[in-house]
């Protein structure tokens, strides 16, 4: 990538990014990304009218629909919005990270990390309040592995994918094997929790990836100026006076820890780290902290949106939110992928 | 030049935070409307006026007798309801497609409320239930949040346990003494089966689920312990220790079909199997293990007892009327069978 | 050099010949290795017999053969691509071939013989997204991207996998199943239909050992030497694509096989591609073997299929690989 493109001053191969809307294309997301959470506050089984759901989201009216609206949708709407935005940031730290539009934590362990780490508590009959932090363990650990053999070998950029992808397939292969071994009664509670389901979500889960977000976020901003110089190549990096071994491992810590974050409250919903930067990039451009922002919006709109589609859908049978990304995601993404990776 | 998001971000997170202290707030208080004394709630509480307090796997709840509208979460809670004569008003998906055979008709009146690993809970709220059955097994995550909703009552877990489930929905519908009676009714039948075996209670019972991924034998569990009521013995491969702390099944590898063998052989198959026993649409797993020699030389085969029965009420229901049904079906294997 | 090349060759049979004895002899019930003898000299009078004859013979026979189609698919791949990280499962091609089976056999209700077609068609769609993906970015045909794009497709059917389950129950735990990759209760008849089809294949993979050798020096020099690049890859893939829809058809999905047992080979009898294929054809069927009697006896009383433990020993050697090949940052 060309320091121009970089600096957004030239027109790149691919479609050119609408930049000069750029204010206007975050400000639309700013305001769609509520509006789209209002409207989702707005459905669901009871069937209350945009008054009613306004009326009970301030506590006013049937202490039923207050309930409803305070106690079960709004706390699963803003785990979507929370748990999207993560994974947005994430995607597009890790992607700049590795110099690869690529990259994403759910093909490089951190998500296979977590699920293990969930089958194993689910097997093991921890109590469901805690199969969060078990799942944020388990991202943790496969995190330090990736740092650890990493910086012991060298962190490039290739290796730190290849290490992500083979903690990747081996945490998968153990997690296959611990539902294999799962106790009787319990192969239900793991399968709902590895399709990526935000099924009556809670305040816990708003209070605990929102902590992880007051944590990560702004770390994430403050990155991204050395993180737009990183991308450029390391000489050019260190030219710049960029500290490259130590801004990679907070990069990596902060990628980490935003999606460890977001699979620790929702289990495992796929393709939005990986597709979230890309769709930022086509509607932005490399603009640092205005690409990382979008992404985290477009992050948030992509679950939110998914899990109101899974809920609907077949009701009253339900569709985790990370089977809908699975299905309509999925191939959008290789789409995306295939005509845009040059970005 | 570039517009800093980073104060929107700022105030998005702190409107979260402060959403999520007053919600768990809301939460909290929440509580007043449930407990069953609430008129939000719009029940008409039945002719009781007295209350019943219930020790249950999650603690002790206050349920205002009669309740009337129940929601049931799981099989076994739905089976035990109806049996106690109360229909409920909102129950969760059977496991097959369409509603098992052995129960009451009523059942279809209920409204749907999702499936037992995943119930709506919304749809659950705007039933204005004045009972939820559930059990801590699959539902512990969302206590809290039923709890608020109506008084809620959860087993321990489900399967083997199933009849002190029954006592505990009994208690709980504040019908004790129907429970009983119902309870006293299947032993009253597993004894009167019993003595009609005489001397072939002594079969060696064994059981065979054929999954697509999975082959499995039963130890104990639900249908364990129902064959055990009647007094039919197992194969040593299949008898355990101890009841209480024996895996409930075990899966093998086709190297162990001998294994499966007894004295007669009950292969749990899924209804639609069942419908077409002639073996059209027999699972490719079943039919693969079944024609390995290993499996034609197994005792059973050969003596030409194998014998399909439908895993609706051998293994997805779960309660007193599965029980029956199980019963049922032993009744007519056993006793209705010309002598050999 | 010959020396060596003719002890490791030695040593890798030797091996060979006492994983199909444990394969036969060991298993999920133990059996006295006498009862074994006797049912491998055509004694049928015990159930022991019939265990072994009917369940661990096929069962070895089909290791043997998805193993040799395993390792060399891996060497052509590798060689074709240049690329160290090039195999089977790293590319998708196993998931892409498992996924297409399952789906044609279990939901289009194809016969069973045609899996290795369906397999094929799989895994040759698997590899084809794969390689575009990759190649769409500027530096093209990087190891890593190819192996971030393979593992973008294989996590693509994964997700597919689960999406099944919103279906239909049953369906979704026949997919996973086979998606896990095992010896276990395969039609090992479909071996022998099968045989010819392998023997050619692995022909094919000798007669382009010399071109790949020339291809290894680069493009330009290859065509120096009278070859033409992007024949010999084209030729290259489409064995390596049969080869693997073959493992996949009497396996499932066996993950790094095709990716270990060349660097195994490389490691000792240098990269010559000739006695490279020689001795993979020969570690790809131990290395098979060798997981398959260990899933059978670390569970008892069931197994752990063989393409978990795969998988499982698998991973760290990759990232062994990835700390010490050599490769753009």
């Amino acid at each position: 990538m060309s320091v121009a493109t970089a600096l957004g001053t030239s027109t790149s191969a691919a479609p050119p990014p609408l930049r000069p809307r750029r204010p206007l294309v975050v400000a639309g997301l700013v305001l769609l990304v509520p509006a789209a959470a209002l409207m989702g506050l707005t459905l669901g089984s009871s069937e209350l009218s945009v008054v009613d759901t306004a009326a009970a989201l301030v506590g006013l009216g049937d202490p039923g629909a207050v309930f409803v609206v305070r106690g079960l949708r709004l706390p699963r709407i803003l785990v979507a919005v929370a748990a999207g935005g993560a994974l947005g940031a994430a995607g597009t730290l890790l992607q700049g990270l590795l110099r690869n539009p690529l990259g994403s934590p759910d093909v490089m362990g951190v998500t296979a990390g977590a699920s293990l780490a969930a089958v194993v508590a689910i097997g093991a009959e921890v109590p469901p309040l805690l199969l969060p932090m078990a799942a944020a363990a388990g991202a943790g650990v496969a995190t330090l592995l990736l740092h650890l053999v990493t910086t012991r070998f060298g962190a490039g950029g290739a290796r730190l994918v290849l290490v992500g992808i083979g903690i990747h397939a081996a945490a998968n292969a153990a997690t296959a094997l611990a539902v294999a071994r799962l106790p009787f009664g319990r192969l239900g509670a793991a399968e709902v929790w590895l399709a990526g389901s935000l099924h009556a979500r809670n305040w816990t889960h708003v209070t605990a990836i929102a902590v992880a977000l007051v944590i990560s976020l702004p770390a994430a901003f403050a990155l991204t100026r050395r993180l737009g110089l990183l991308e450029l190549g390391d000489e050019i990096a260190v030219g710049a006076g960029v500290p490259v071994r130590g801004t990679r491992i907070e990069l990596l810590a902060a990628a980490t820890l935003l999606a460890g974050a977001a699979v620790a409250v929702t289990g495992p919903v796929g393709f939005v780290a990986l597709g979230a930067p890309h769709i930022a990039r086509r509607l932005v451009g490399h603009a640092g902290t205005v690409t990382l922002a979008t992404a985290a919006l477009v992050g948030s709109l992509l679950v939110l949106v998914a899990d109101l589609i899974g809920q609907r859908l077949f009701h009253p049978t339900p569709i985790a939110a990370g089977v809908v990304t699975a299905v309509i995601g999925a191939p959008y993404l290789l789409w995306l992928l295939h005509r845009w990776g040059r970005q | 030049m570039q517009t800093s998001p980073r104060p929107l971000i700022a105030v998005l997170l702190a409107v979260i935070l402060a959403m999520a202290a007053c919600g768990s707030g809301a939460a909290a208080e929440g509580d007043g409307s449930a407990s069953g004394s609430d008129t939000a709630s719009g029940t008409a509480s039945g002719t009781g006026s007295a209350s019943v307090s219930v020790e249950h796997a999650m603690g002790t709840t206050e349920v205002d007798c009669t309740p009337e509208r129940v929601v049931t979460l799981g099989q076994g809670q739905t089976d035990s309801t109806l049996a106690l004569g109360v229909t409920p008003v909102g129950v969760v998906k059977p496991w097959t497609d369409d509603w098992y055979d052995y129960l009451p008709d009523e059942v279809e009146q209920a409204t749907v409320l999702g499936t037992e690993l995943e119930p709506d809970l919304e749809a659950i709220a705007a039933l204005q239930p004045d009972l939820i059955l559930g059990s801590k097994l699959r539902h512990e995550a969302f206590y809290e949040q039923l709890s608020q909703i109506a008084p809620t009552v959860f087993s321990e877990t489900i399967g083997v346990a199933w009849k002190d489930n029954v006592s505990l929905w009994a208690q709980a519908l504040c019908r004790q003494s129907e429970g009983e009676e119902i309870l006293a009714a299947y032993d009253r039948r597993a004894d009167d089966l019993q003595q009609a075996l005489g001397e072939e209670a002594d079969t060696e019972v064994s059981m065979v689920r054929f999954m697509p991924d999975q082959v499995r034998i039963y130890l104990t569990g639900f249908p364990g312990s129902v064959i055990r009521d009647a007094g039919l013995e197992r194969p040593e491969a299949q008898q355990v220790e101890d009841w209480e702390s024996s895996p409930q099944l075990i899966e093998l590898s086709e190297e162990r079909i001998p294994e499966m063998d007894g004295d007669v052989i009950f292969v749990m198959v899924s209804d639609d199997a069942y419908a077409q026993a002639s073996g059209h649409d027999l699972d490719e797993t079943m039919q693969r293990w079944t024609s390995t020699e290993l499996w034609q030389g197994l005792s059973a085969v050969q003596a030409g007892k194998v014998h399909q029965v439908n895993e609706s009420h051998w293994n997805l229901g779960g309660g007193i009327l599965a029980a029956n049904a199980m019963l049922a079906d032993l009744e007519e294997y056993f006793l209705e069978q010309p002598s050999s | 050099m010959n020396v060596r090349r003719m002890v490791a060759a030695g040593l890798a049979a030797v091996a060979l010949a006492a994983l199909v004895v444990l394969s036969v002899a060991v298993g999920s019930v133990t059996l006295p290795f006498e009862t074994v003898l006797q049912a491998l000299g055509g004694a049928r009078s015990a159930e022991a017999h019939v265990i072994v004859a009917d369940l661990r013979v096929p069962r070895t026979i089909a290791g043997l053969v998805a193993g040799t189609s395993l390792g060399v698919a891996g060497v052509l791949l590798q060689g074709a691509t240049r690329n160290p990280l090039a195999s089977p499962s790293l590319l998708g091609i196993t998931a892409g071939g498992g996924f297409a089976v399952v789906v044609g056999v279990a939901i289009f209700g194809l016969p069973p013989a045609m899996a290795v077609w369906t397999a094929f068609a799989g895994g040759a769609a698997a590899a084809a997204l794969a390689l575009s993906l990759a190649s769409s970015g500027r530096d093209g045909l990087s190891p890593l991207r190819l192996a971030l794009s393979g593992a973008i497709v294989s996590a693509l059917l994964a997700a597919w996998t689960a999406a099944l389950l919103a279906i239909d129950q049953r369906t979704a735990d026949e997919v996973r199943h086979w998606l896990a990759g095992s010896l276990a209760g395969r039609d090992a008849a479909a071996v022998a239909p099968l045989a010819p089809l392998v023997a050619l294949a692995l022909l094919a993979a000798w007669l382009l050992a010399r071109p790949l050798d020339a291809l290894a020096l680069g493009d330009e020099a290859a065509v120096g030497l009278g070859q033409h690049p992007s024949r010999i890859r084209l030729a290259a893939a489409v064995v390596a694509v049969l080869l693997s829809a073959v493992a996949v058809a009497l396996a499932g999905p066996i993950a790094f096989v095709g990716l270990a047992v060349p660097h195994l080979a490389r490691g000792v009898v240098g990269s010559d591609h000739r006695p490279v294929l020689l001795l993979s054809a020969l570690l790809g069927p131990a290395m098979l073997l060798g997981a398959d009697v260990v899933g059978r006896v670390v569970a008892r009383p069931t197994e752990v299929q063989a393409g978990v433990l795969t998988a499982l020993l698998g991973a760290p050697l990759l990232i062994r690989l990835a700390v010490r090949v050599k490769m753009p940052a």
